[in-house]
Formats: C-alpha cells, structure tokens, sequence
C-alpha cells in the first residue's frame, strides 16, 4: 500500500487525507478529512452576495469567482487543518453534474495538484456526496439500504441507496427543482436572493392555510414532482391580490407556498417507502436545511417507524467536505481506479448518480 | 534577476488550437494541439509529456509563461487552473503576456519588412471582437499601439495620426466573421493582406516573456493568475 493509492502507512498504521474541492455550482468548497480525525477543515466562499443582483445564478460569474478563491481558500483549509501538502494522500474534486464552466475550475486545479504532489485525484458524483453527508462523521455507521430526498436549486430527488454505489433514481422533478420555486417565489415576493432562508422566515409569520395552492402530481401513481405549476399558481394568486401586496399577505402566500411544496415532497416519501419497504430516510442539500420541511419529516419517519438521518445544517449546502469523505469511503472501500492518475481534465455535466463510480 | 533557464509555456485562449512550450536553455520544445473539441481536456496531459521526454521535474522548473487573454472564457481559466496549481506547489513566478500581442509578435516578425502595423481580431461573442493594433519596438517586440480591447467590429478604434501611411497586415479569425465590418473600418489603412487563420503560440509567449516581462521583473504569484477577460461583465 502506497501513497500512490491514496494512503500512507506510518509505523504500520493505515494514514488518509483527502483534499476536497467542490466547485459544481455558485459555491466555492474546500476541506481536509482525516481517516482517523475525521473532518479537519472544511471552507466555503458563498457567492449569493455575486450572483443576488441578476436573482439567479449567473454560470460565467460563478465560474470567475471559483478561479479567483478557489487557491486562497486551499491555503486557508491547509492552514486551519495544520497540514503539511506531503500529508494530503489524495485529492477529491466534484466531476458533475454541475456547470460546465464552474466545473472544469475546480477538475484542472485538482487534476494538476495531485499530479504535482504525486497522488491520486478522484472525480466524485456531487448528488451522491451529498446524500452521504449525514454520515459526515467517524462515528455514524452508513447502513444499506436508505431511500435519500435530495433537494436543493438544481436538484429534486428521490434515490434508492441499495448499497455503497448502487443508487436508483426513483422520482425527480419534471420541471422545475424545488430549490429553484423557493427562489421565484422568493423574487416575486421582493425578498433577496438565495430566496429560501428568506422565504422560510416570512412563511412563519403567515398561514399555511390562507390560500389553497395546488400540489401538482400529488396523487400521481410515479414518485416524480412538478413545482413548476406551483411557482405558475403563486404567481397568479399574487397579481390577483390589492397592489401594492401588504406584508401581512406576502407572509400568508410565503407560507401556503412552502406549505404546498413540502405537502408534495412529503408525499412521494410516504409513497416510496411504502413502495420500497424500506425503513431509513436521509435527507440532503440546501433546502434541507428547511426547518418546517425537517420536523414535517420527523413527523413522517415516526409514523412509519423510520429512522430519519437530517443533515447537519452546516453542510446542507455545497461543500468540500461532502467530497472530501466520499473519497474517502471510496478509498477505503478500495474504489481506487487507474483514472485517478489519467491526466485527462474531463467532467460530465449530466453525470447520472446511477453510474456515479463509472467515470 | 530572475533565473530563468527552464520555463513552461502555455497557450489555450482560442477555441481553435491550444499548445504548450518547455524552454531548457536555448533549446524550445513545442506540441501544438489542434483537436478543438479536445484540446483543453489534453493541455495538463502534454505538459506531463513534455516533461517526460526531457527528463525534467517540476523543481527543475525556473518559472511559467502564459497567454492570459483576452480569448475564450473556459480555456483561459484552463491554463489560469492548471499554472495557479503549478505555481502554488513550486512557488514559481508567472509571467502573464497578452493574448493579441503574442499573435502579433510572430505576425511583424515573419511579415514583408514593408509591414509596420499589425491589426488583430478575434471573435468575442455577441457580435463583438477582440482588437489590438500592434507595431515593433527597437528590440524587434511587438507593443501596443493602445490598449488591448472589446468593441463592435463596425467601430474598432484606431489609434489617432500614426496608421495612414504605414503598411498593415490584418491578422486573426475576427477578421473571418466580420471581414466587411472591419474592412470598413480600415479603410483608410494600406492593409496589404488578410491572415484569418493566424493563432497565438505559447513559444511566441515564450519569446516575449524571455525579452521582455523577465528583465522588467514583470511576474506574479500564484493568487495572481487571473485572465484578463476584458469583457467587464457577461449579466446582462
């Protein structure tokens, strides 16, 4: 065993660093994971303040601002962690799926790092990172199979985890990522990009039931979502109020909105694990770390007898620690390929996470 | 100053070639990579090859050249990424030449010597180009009549009393996508020919960074290696 493959041994004992680097979309993640401390750095640069004036993500903004921090915040991981570059054993770099531009930063820096340093560089599947996050720890053992939601901007998902990369994709959204109705909904309701904290708060203030709001494919026999009729209807519903719209208002749509969308992902859970049998759920990416979405979850998992793994709000969004420890799972469960040391920069941006071991 | 016997030169601001040079001494060495749907994905895999073949280690590398733009968005960061991590783990300087000068180096210097100016164009998206009207200096170096920049092709800006009555050699795809807009432009121009498919060469980069950017102590450090885009800007 060599640090050729990703490890080291000192004085006989097995020693994993891994660098992450998450460049997918508009944030820019780094972070050092130990395979006996565990998480030793982890930094990430929004880019919401770059991107909040167009009220959306601008791919050739997202990727200048990667080249730009990307170096600064490895410096920085490097120094918080008090590691030395001849103790990093690896370097792990999101692959796809994500935005070409954002990609391919982060891909050419790792490739050429780990190429410099003399150790492998692993491309790793950004949704599947993210539903093993809440496994993010030495201590919480991963057990097989789990159904994950993974919802965030881009993404609406619900995956089949049969084991350490077999995942099925068994419903998503036919349009529009739920994250992505937060942030319009968000907009149309004069609230600042990225829409979904923002929105959260509003709705607490507002009736869940002050308007009825339609839960678009609801009660369709797949487990797939459509939010894009649901953004269409709060639009309507919005233009139909006394302009200008009182504050009181804006809060009741915020909170049927978000009562209605979370109706619609909590059904498909309830759907597929009735469907599957199976009995752990995990829940992942930026709106995850919705608190209404979380406790109605709690809810659902305790009526089924279910064991509910929540992200920890700290790594909802995208980071380099997801990265960081899945290539460290692949490591250790020896998913080392020859690629890892092909100098080829490529990434896929429609990476399916079905084939997320088969770069 | 500087030592500077072995650099690594690279080039990956046009979308239609990409290349790099390895310098040792007096000796270049030079691939050019042709495969425009490929090129960008090949640049860390050549510069390993390069090495390889003459046996050298990063370490034994003095320092690093590079086109920094204006170009392609994508490829610029390429090489940007790939020299960032090369000079970060070496602490090696950078030494940043324009994209439109280094085109233009080659173009005055292989030129009738009847040639004083060179007009370069690259296409830009949006219906804009790249431009940048070069002529040479005592020490036979290609410098900027004015700054490198974007406009329109029907309202490309030539510096003022100096162009009437020198010859110029119109150089670079640009003037392929808007020959008549540029044409026009430059009409009150000696322009004796058009070479559209003229593309920089990271040996040229070498070149002018050797002359040039070393003995002025031009460099940066890794933190530094931004392309220079010159689009202010792509929101709209």
């Amino acid at each position: 065993m060599s640090k050729d493959r990703g490890f080291t041994l000192i004085f006989g004992k097995l020693s994993m660093r891994v660098l992450g680097i998450e460049t997918s979309c508009d944030d820019t993640g780094v972070a050092i994971f130990d395979a006996t401390r565990g998480l030793l750095a982890n930094c990430v640069r929004s880019q919401a303040r770059t991107h909040a004036p167009y009220g959306g993500i601008v791919p050739e903004l997202a990727s200048r601002d990667h080249i730009q921090y990307l170096l600064p915040l490895i410096k920085q991981v490097m120094q918080q962690a008090d590691s030395d570059p001849s103790e990093i054993t690896a370097i792990a770099y999101t692959a796809g799926p994500g935005l070409v531009g954002s990609l391919m930063v982060g891909a050419t820096f790792a490739k050429t790092l780990a190429w410099a340093w003399q150790i492998p560089a692993i491309p790793i599947h950004h949704m599947e990172a993210h539903l093993l996050t809440p496994f993010l720890d030495l201590k919480t053992q991963i057990n097989f199979p789990f159904l994950a939601l993974l919802v965030s901007g881009g993404h609406t998902m619900l995956v089949h985890a049969k084991s350490f990369g077999s995942y099925e994709v068994i419903g998503e959204s036919v349009d529009d990522a739920v994250g992505e109705a937060f942030d319009k909904v968000a907009k149309l309701l004069g609230l600042p990009y990225p829409g979904g904290p923002p929105l959260e708060r509003l709705a607490e203030q507002g009736n869940p039931n002050a308007f009825q709001l339609p839960r678009p494919m609801y009660h369709h026999t797949t487990l797939n979502f459509s939010f894009s009729g649901l953004k269409t209807s709060v639009m309507q519903l919005y233009k139909k109020q006394d302009q200008p719209v009182s504050d009181a208002v804006k809060a009741d749509i915020a909170s049927s909105f978000q009562c209605a969308a979370i109706d619609s992902l909590l059904r498909k859970c309830e759907v597929a694990i009735k469907k599957t049998a199976v009995k752990r759920l995990v829940i992942a990416g930026g709106v995850s770390a919705n608190k209404y979405l979380r406790t109605r979850l709690e809810q659902l998992a305790k009526a089924y007898s279910s064991t509910l793994h929540l992200t920890d709000l700290a790594f909802c969004t995208d980071n380099g620690a997801m990265i960081a420890y899945t290539a460290y799972l692949q490591l250790t469960r020896s998913y080392y390929k020859k690629r890892s040391r092909d100098l080829t920069i490529k990434v896929r941006t429609n990476w399916i996470i079905s084939d997320s071991h088969d770069f | 100053m500087i030592k500077a016997n072995t650099l690594l030169a690279l080039d990956s601001s046009v979308i239609q070639t990409a290349s790099v040079a390895l310098q040792v001494h007096s000796e270049i060495s030079y691939v050019c990579l042709n495969d425009q749907h490929h090129h960008r994905e090949k640049l860390l895999l050549t510069i390993e090859q390069l090495m390889r073949q003459k046996s050298l280690n990063l370490t034994d590398l003095d320092g690093f050249v590079w086109t920094s733009g204006p170009g392609t968005f994508i490829g610029l960061r390429v090489a940007a990424s790939i020299l960032q991590a090369l000079s970060f783990t070496t602490h090696k300087p950078v030494y940043a030449v324009s994209t439109l000068r280094v085109m233009a180096q080659r173009a005055l210097l292989n030129a009738n010597p009847t040639v004083r100016r060179v007009l370069v164009a690259i296409s830009a998206g949006q219906r804009r180009v790249y431009w940048g009207v070069y002529g040479l200096n005592d020490q036979k170096l290609a410098c900027s009549l004015q700054d490198d920049c974007l406009a329109l092709p029907e309202s490309v800006p030539l510096p003022e009393g100096t162009m009437q009555d020198q010859t110029c050699l119109a150089i670079g795809e640009g003037w392929l996508a808007f020959k008549d807009s540029l044409k026009q432009c430059c009409a009150d121009l000696h322009l004796i020919d058009i070479q559209p498919s003229f593309f920089p060469r990271a040996d040229d980069a070498l070149h002018l960074a050797v002359e040039d950017c070393l003995p002025l102590g031009k460099w940066v450090s890794a933190e530094e290696i931004l392309p220079n885009y010159l689009y202010p800007t792509v929101a709209r």
